[in-house]
């Protein structure tokens, strides 16, 4: 698994056809001038997810939590261009990317924090893997591990994106179908989706007392 | 007296308290500000004008009448305050669709009309206009001769808060800045002033139905009078529409199909509006003098559709609406030249469109918000951003040719979901145009 140099980039990006199997989607795309490293800068969208912790006591995958459930123990907020959101610290909050991301089949990506960002406390994701033929903004999970607070400004280039090749020489019949396809705002957390599983292992937890 | 000071002084107060709590919650929009500010600015004068009232001793009968007066005029404006406070509510940056607003600024200024508006979420399923500033300067005028800081032309748009997510059904919202610029330049009146011979139409109309009768005179002038009115509204509509198709395309011509599809009314006539089917009529009519016909046809269901309300036949009976529906052909040519005159500057072409529309709706078949368009200038590939008008021609285009391409970058999702995508699509999009457009233009203005 190698990860895709600035070269290749520009090459996948500015590619004319949209149906072309190798063509990543970034939109807006960054000028060919600008893709210096393996790797493209992510900024900040204007939406927010933040948590109503006031509301609830836990969030509880096996209970029967509806959608609605979880979307009320949290509040969307739109921060404008020119204005900003401070992240106090130990403060957890979703964002998203600004950019609109389209990964094709043979190219899976991984978001990490920038330097800048990281060195004032700032983690941008938790869960790093993009999936080959994803298409949609980024949530980014944004947690201030800093001691300050930090002020964040949508438009602030607070992640990057790495990208990788995917062998396709043994290609899988069933894929799997993310979930949070073709967002543009930060997705509520799909938690109960998980309840079938864990109800799964509770079963055998139950037949299986020694484990 | 003084228990009618104490009720009204109470009223101001409670008035002041809910401009205050309004305040807090902070409307972001720069017009909701200004609105706040105006009412706070006109419940301070009514608040001083009660306070100074109940201060004065007076004596002679007449002097309290005079009081009496003014004390219940401030207390009718107070009440007017207080109702005109609702259009804060669902006005907000969450509430409202952010792009359609810029769009709506944006076409409003590329005509040279930039008028201040507000957007409101309305829990009636309908589009509607409101010249708010028209009302509060009448207001303002009533209660003080200080200088009333806000526009005159200051209106507020209505659509439904179900379709606040949504994009493309709220093109229809074009329709109701046409209105404000109606108004804005009495277009109206400029309209009559070419066809001066139309009021006299509407006698001669009227009277030659009553011939056969015997009413009284004073009948026929009411008549007259009433079916006057409803031709004044008629042409106002019929001038929002041919607005809505120069600064919009097709992309107003498919909302309109849109929302009157919910409503299912296409025949019948109100005193506000001439029935839909005379308007899509009107509308397709105006699509051929734009050269758009041959692009609606790449549509087939859409373009039948289309056809088929514009013949229906209008229910008639009613005998304003028979007259208004008479003497609207005469004027529509009038109507049509000042549309063309007004918005000669932004006029939304088919050539424009074309330009970009295969490889946008290359982009949307793939899930990806048609924005940028790949363009080869010199031998170097560069992207072109696509302006919001023809994102949203693109997003009506892949609507009404249902989806094409989408079977396969997303085979699970029902008509309802792939709608629910696209407009996040679209709506990302010109979120991008926009930003894209500042960007530039502030560095040009660097350079």
């Amino acid at each position: 698994m190698s990860v895709l140099s600035a070269g290749e980039l520009r090459d996948r990006i500015y590619r004319k056809d949209a149906a072309d199997p190798e063509r990543i989607f970034i939109v807006p795309s960054p000028a060919s001038d600008e893709i210096l490293d393996a790797s493209i800068d992510l900024s900040l969208g204007n939406s927010f997810i933040v948590t109503r912790s006031a509301r609830f006591s836990a969030l509880e995958a096996l209970e029967e939590t509806t959608e609605v459930d979880i979307a009320s123990y949290q509040e969307r907020v739109f921060v404008p261009f020119h204005e900003k959101l401070v992240i106090h610290p130990g403060t957890f909050i979703l964002g998203a990317t600004w950019q609109y991301i389209g990964l094709p089949e043979g190219v899976q990506a991984q978001v990490l924090a920038r330097s800048t960002w990281g060195r004032a406390g700032l983690t941008v994701a938790t869960a790093v893997a993009v999936h080959p033929g994803f298409v949609g903004c980024l949530t980014l999970e944004l947690v201030n591990h800093g001691n300050a607070p930090v002020a964040l400004y949508p438009g602030a280039r607070v992640a990057q994106m790495i990208f990788m090749h995917v062998d396709l020489a043994h290609p899988i019949k069933n894929k799997r179908s993310s979930v949070y396809s073709a967002m543009t705002e930060p997705a509520f957390s799909k938690l109960h989706n998980e309840a079938e599983e864990l109800r799964r292992w509770k079963k055998i937890g139950e037949h299986v007392s020694f484990l | 007296m003084p228990e009618l000071m104490g009720i009204v002084l109470e009223q101001g107060a409670a008035t002041r308290q809910l401009l205050h709590e309004i305040e807090i919650q902070r409307p972001t929009s720069r017009y909701n500000r200004d609105l706040l500010v105006f009412l706070g600015n006109l419940c301070e004068i009514l608040n001083k004008e009660i306070a100074k009232a109940s201060a004065q001793v007076v004596a002679d009968s007449a002097s309290q009448a005079a009081l009496r007066r003014l004390v219940i005029m401030c207390s009718s404006a107070l009440c007017e305050v207080h109702r005109l406070c609702q259009y804060f509510d669902h006005t907000d940056n969450l509430s409202v669709c952010v792009p359609m607003m810029q769009l709506l600024n944006k076409l409003g200024k590329d005509i040279g009309q930039g008028k201040p508006f507000i957007l409101r979420g309305d829990f009636e399923y309908t589009y509607s206009y409101y010249p708010l500033g028209r009302d509060l300067h009448r207001l303002a005028k009533s209660i003080s001769s200080e200088a009333v800081p806000i526009s005159e032309h200051f209106a507020c748009f209505a659509f439904p808060i179900a379709k606040k997510g949504y994009t493309l059904p709220n093109c229809a919202l074009v329709h109701e800045l046409g209105h404000l610029i109606v108004d804005a330049n009495d277009l109206i009146g400029v309209a009559v002033n070419k066809k001066p011979d139309l009021s006299g139409k509407i006698d001669d109309i009227l009277k030659s139905r009553a011939a056969a009768g015997d009413q009284l005179d004073f009948d026929i002038i009411k008549r007259t009078n009433q079916a006057s009115r409803v031709l004044e509204n008629w042409m106002h509509e019929v001038l929002a529409d041919l607005i809505g198709m120069h600064l919009l395309g097709p992309a107003h011509l498919f909302a309109f199909m849109h929302f009157i599809g919910h409503i299912g009314v296409y025949q019948r006539d109100d005193p506000e509006h001439p029935c839909s089917a005379y308007r899509m009529k009107l509308m397709l009519k105006a699509a051929r003098v734009l050269g758009w016909e041959s692009t609606l046809q790449e549509t087939p269901m859409a373009w039948q559709e289309a056809q088929r309300i514009a013949q229906l036949p209008r229910e008639s009976g009613d005998f304003r609406f028979d007259a208004a529906d008479q003497c609207l052909p005469i004027i529509e040519p009038a109507l049509f030249e000042l549309a063309g005159e007004t918005c000669r500057s932004a006029t939304y072409k088919p050539k424009v469109f074309a330009s970009g529309k295969d490889q946008m709706l290359s982009l949307l078949s793939h899930g990806i918000p048609p924005v940028e368009v790949l363009v080869s200038r010199q031998g170097k590939r560069k992207f072109r951003v696509s302006a919001p008008v023809t994102i949203l021609n693109v997003g009506w285009f892949c609507y009404e040719s249902s989806f094409p391409g989408w079977d396969q970058k997303f085979p699970k999702l029902t008509t309802i979901e792939r709608g629910q995508v696209l407009d996040r699509l679209i709506i990302k999009a010109m979120e991008i145009s926009f930003v894209k457009s500042a960007e530039s233009k502030a560095r040009t203005r660097r350079h």
